[in-house]
């Protein structure tokens, strides 16, 4: 079959691969219909997680038809349409039952790797490096889902493929950063990044009751969508004081809940950014994390930050003493999508949650470098380029 | 020491995997009688006395099992009992996480294959780290 893969640092391109196979009673194979580029590939290509091999097929969000199922599996068959979250989980070990899907115990066949970097491992994703479990991507004719059951969710007929794509990880990720970050009804949230990750953390702080929800980022096409698609305030940081208006909104106090959505490439205005860049290329830091520093600093005392943005190792100037002296509960995690993924179906049933604006280019997997280059580069009005195998 | 060595390691890319994967010993001899142990969700009864794989590693081992605090499941401890090296390690490392998956999810979660990676030699070291990718790492 035809795969987009990683052949190297900023490298991708369309290869012949061997077709996927039931390994696993509860698999399933799908057939892809759409799967999206993520801001988390984005670090895969620049070579920040270094455990890719020439031939990984890329693509962890997706959404297609089922066209095979071991004969463990009890919830699907051939035929059903399914969103699969992005997350490998078994459903059956203590993190699983938890609800904290990401960090199942039994997801990750080579749990090793992280253990070592990070103490304890994660789960699986798809196309996410070896690191990760080395899974087969999505970007590609047909992809093996493990544990089915668990991760693979029929998407309701009226919910259209353009919009249920969306709840394999980016609106799953958004609303953990809001839910788990403790967005209340009164709240003044701030999210730092307008991509699709940041957009779905702003609509999730509105739906949870919000009072305001503010979203930073540079790209003017970006802070447009996040006003008319996602009813949510924008700010333009190159163009403004960020703390002065953030002060102003809310009487003084700073946001309740910060969510950064923007991870471990961020970009700043001013010499913080030369010395992360520098630092990051001579790998004495291994990630920038500047909306990081921005949110703790805003956060009001008392505040809860949450990082959806993805790191991998290590940063620098950590700014630990507004943490503590402010009293601040700053959490992370990749996402639960088993956790959200019905509720959010029923959302974009009900039209609550709108996602297909974030699909800006849709394109074979032939143009996947050209669609991942302009993804990059945030040309051409870009949120998300959508694959069609 | 072994914290910074480390961090260096996650930077230097693909050749740093093994590196990581390796199991953090705080820069004194790795003692070979260590328990390893995992925690299953599970109650002890559905245990038996040495669950299968460590029932067929091939060398004998010591085994405890009991109730983890708090409703946490139950904890699977393990140890070699007579000397059998960093091999015999890797494979009661390997043993426990497997009897962990059988217990929760009833059989081992495979890898995709036929995969569709190409072998490289920059490859290389990425491979060796994830043929034993359940045999380091920190139980
Ligand atoms: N936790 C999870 O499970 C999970 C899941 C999906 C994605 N992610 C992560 O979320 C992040 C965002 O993903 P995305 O797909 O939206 O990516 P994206 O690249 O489309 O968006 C990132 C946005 O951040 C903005 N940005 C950069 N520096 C900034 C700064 N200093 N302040 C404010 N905004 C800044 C960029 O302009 C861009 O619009 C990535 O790090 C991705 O890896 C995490
Ligand atoms: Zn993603
Ligand atoms: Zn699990």
């Amino acid at each position: 079959m035809k795969a987009l893969c990683w052949n190297g640092v900023n490298d991708v391109g369309v290869r012949e691969v061997p077709d996927p196979r039931i390994r696993n009673s509860g698999d399933v194979i799908v057939k892809v219909r759409r799967s999206t580029t993520c801001g988390s590939d984005l670090h895969l290509l620049g070579g920040y997680i270094p455990f890719m091999r020439k031939g990984d097929v890329l693509g962890h969000e997706f959404l297609g038809e089922v066209v095979e199922v071991g004969d463990g599996v009890r919830n699907h068959a051939v035929g059903d349409r399914v969103v699969v979250s992005s997350f490998v989980s078994c459903g059956r070990c203590r993190y699983c039952r938890n609800q904290e899907f990401s960090l199942c115990d039994n997801g990750n066949t080579n749990p090793a790797i992280t253990e070592g970097m990070w103490g304890a491992a994660p789960g699986g994703c798809y196309g996410y490096s070896h690191a990760m479990g080395g899974f087969a991507g999505s970007h590609a004719e047909y992809i093996r889902v493990p544990f089915a059951d668990v991760g693979a969710f029929t998407v309701p007929e009226g919910v259209s493929d353009e919009r249920a794509l969306f709840a394999s990880d980016a609106a799953p990720t958004g609303w953990m950063g809001a839910d788990l970050g403790g967005v209340r009804p009164g709240d003044v949230v701030a999210v730092w990044g307008a991509g699709a990750v940041g957009q779905m953390a702003a609509r999730a702080a509105i739906l949870l009751g919000a009072e305001r929800v503010v979203v930073i980022d540079r790209f003017e096409y970006r802070l447009a969508m996040v006003e008319s698609r996602i009813g949510a305030e924008a700010l333009n940081y190159t163009s403004t004081d960020i703390g002065a208006e953030l002060l102003e909104r809310t009487g003084g106090r700073g946001p309740d809940v910060c969510i950064e959505a923007v991870g471990m490439e961020a970009h700043t205005p001013g010499p913080q950014h030369a010395y992360d860049m520098v630092k990051q290329q001579l790998r004495l830091e291994t990630d920038r994390p500047a909306a990081v520093r921005e949110a703790i600093y805003h956060c009001r005392k008392g505040g809860s930050v949450f990082v959806l943005g993805v790191f991998a190792g290590f940063v620098d100037k950590f700014p630990l003493g507004a943490v503590l002296n402010k009293g601040l509960t700053v959490r992370g995690a990749q996402m639960h999508g088993q956790r959200y993924i019905p509720m959010l179906l029923e959302r974009m049933s009900r039209g609550e949650l709108v996602t297909e604006h974030l699909a800006t280019h849709t394109m074979s997997l032939d143009e996947g470098a050209a669609g991942y280059r302009i993804f990059k580069e945030k040309k051409d009005g870009c949120v998300r380029a959508v694959f069609t195998p | 020491m072994r914290g910074l060595l480390g961090a260096a390691a996650v930077a230097a890319g693909a050749g740093a995997a093994v590196a990581v994967a390796r199991r953090r010993t705080t820069g004194r001899a790795e003692r070979m009688d260590r328990w390893h142990s995992v925690t299953i969700a599970c109650e002890p009864e559905e245990l038996g006395p040495l669950p299968p794989p460590l029932d067929s590693l091939g060398f004998p081992v010591e085994v405890v099992i009991r109730p983890a605090p708090g409703g946490r499941g139950t904890e699977l401890a393990a140890r070699m009992t007579e000397p059998r090296g960093r091999d015999g390690v890797r494979a009661l490392r390997k043993a426990l996480r497997e009897a962990r998956q059988l217990v929760e999810v009833g059989e081992i979660l495979q890898p995709d294959s036929p995969p569709t990676t190409e072998r490289t030699l920059t490859g290389a070291p990425l491979a060796y780290a994830t043929r034993h990718g359940k045999e380091e790492g920190r139980l």
